[in-house]
């Protein structure tokens, strides 16, 4: 008994690579990818401002989140950029809408995992929410370093026990 | 009957018969003549020997015979083609070897070195900025420049044993070589945020 032949597929297979599997983006990354919120930068010098700049070498992302703070310890103003894929650029720019207002310890209290569920992040997309957590994480300790290398709010109020800062 | 690991075929002359891919070969095995892991290879001496592989397993060879030979062969095509495409590029081929030595890079991985951030964050600044074909040309020959120096110093380091410096040479590279995807894609009138669904 012969078997018919069939013409290989498509040259993605010559060139030794996978085609690329179809992206489905959620409605709300697609939001915020087309209505980025609190887009921009801040002003590094400020002495009020916290600066994080996190990347993922794995795709070559890189993410830069600003954090405006008042006296009393709260985020008053915040600003991304991202340069990444859809669900990295959610991802920023969802943290942002969530830390406006926040006590540095709240926002430090966010975790991936919020923010892909928020989002409904495929799970192959999970590591750009761990980017925007370790975003805020490096925004707040830049802010704290900067305030004179302790760790304790520049409220001049009974400092609180430190959250440990992740690395 | 033992045949050499990474045999395509079998290499007694009157059987040929298509092997499995050999458990534990590397691309290097099948693709190069000392099978040694080197980030320097002779990419006119890999593409002779894919093509001469290809040959071995191409699928009219095997319209005759067994459906577990057809399959074999194309599972052995397929491998053949990975090895190729990975040797021959220099970013495939650093991860590759870093894999083989059990340092690979995961999404986990983060950039402990704040300065190649910033830098790459300029870079892409400046790409979304460019207004002219001139400036992105700009862009674009000092991007090559560095990953020329990049991959000088990848050699030195995977010829010198120094994984961890491998590594956060990789790294760099990689963002570099997204900075040429994002010029590749340039175009005049692009908007402010560049559409990168396509691109991951």
């Amino acid at each position: 008994m012969r078997h018919a032949y069939a013409p290989r597929a498509a040259t993605a297979a010559m060139a030794g690579v996978a085609p690329p599997a179809k992206r489905f983006y959620h409605e709300r990354v697609i939001d915020h990818y087309e209505n980025p919120r609190n887009m921009g930068s801040l002003d590094k010098s400020d002495p009020t401002v916290g600066t994080g700049l996190v990347g993922a070498p794995a795709c070559g992302d890189v993410m830069r989140l600003q954090i405006k703070v008042d006296d009393g310890g709260k985020i008053v103003d915040v600003k991304f950029k991202t340069f990444g894929c859809g669900s990295a650029i959610a991802s920023s720019s969802y943290i942002t809408e969530r830390v406006r207002g926040m006590s540095l310890d709240d926002a430090l209290k966010i975790r991936n995992t919020d923010i892909a569920k928020e989002l409904c992040l495929p799970p192959v997309k999970l590591h750009c929410s761990m980017l925007a957590e370790d975003a805020i994480k490096s925004a707040i300790k830049d802010f704290r370093t900067k305030r004179g290398g302790s760790l304790v709010s520049g409220t001049g109020a009974q400092p609180t026990v430190p959250q440990s800062i992740a690395a | 009957r033992q045949v050499e690991s990474a045999a395509v075929l079998c290499d007694n002359d009157r059987c040929r018969a298509i092997q499995p891919v050999g458990e534990g070969t590397t691309y290097y095995d099948l693709l190069s003549d000392s099978g040694q892991l080197t980030f320097d290879v002779d990419t006119g001496k890999l593409r002779r020997q894919f093509l001469k592989h290809q040959q071995t397993v191409h699928p009219d060879s095997f319209l005759q015979k067994e459906d577990i030979e057809r399959a074999l062969a194309e599972t052995q095509s397929s491998w053949i083609n990975n090895a190729y495409a990975t040797l021959k590029d220099p970013l495939l081929r650093a991860r590759y070897l870093l894999k083989l030595h059990g340092e690979e890079i995961g999404e986990k991985d983060q950039i402990t070195d704040p300065e190649l951030l910033m830098e790459v964050m300029e870079s892409r600044e400046e790409i979304e900025m460019a207004r002219t074909e001139e400036h992105i040309a700009d862009i674009r020959k000092r991007n090559e420049h560095k990953i020329s120096g990049i991959s000088g110093a990848l050699s030195r380091a995977f010829a010198g044993g120094d994984l961890s410096r491998a590594k956060e040479l990789t790294h760099h590279l990689q963002y570099l070589r997204r900075i040429s995807q994002t010029v590749h894609n340039w175009e005049p009138d692009s908007s402010a945020r560049e559409d990168t669904r396509g691109g991951n």
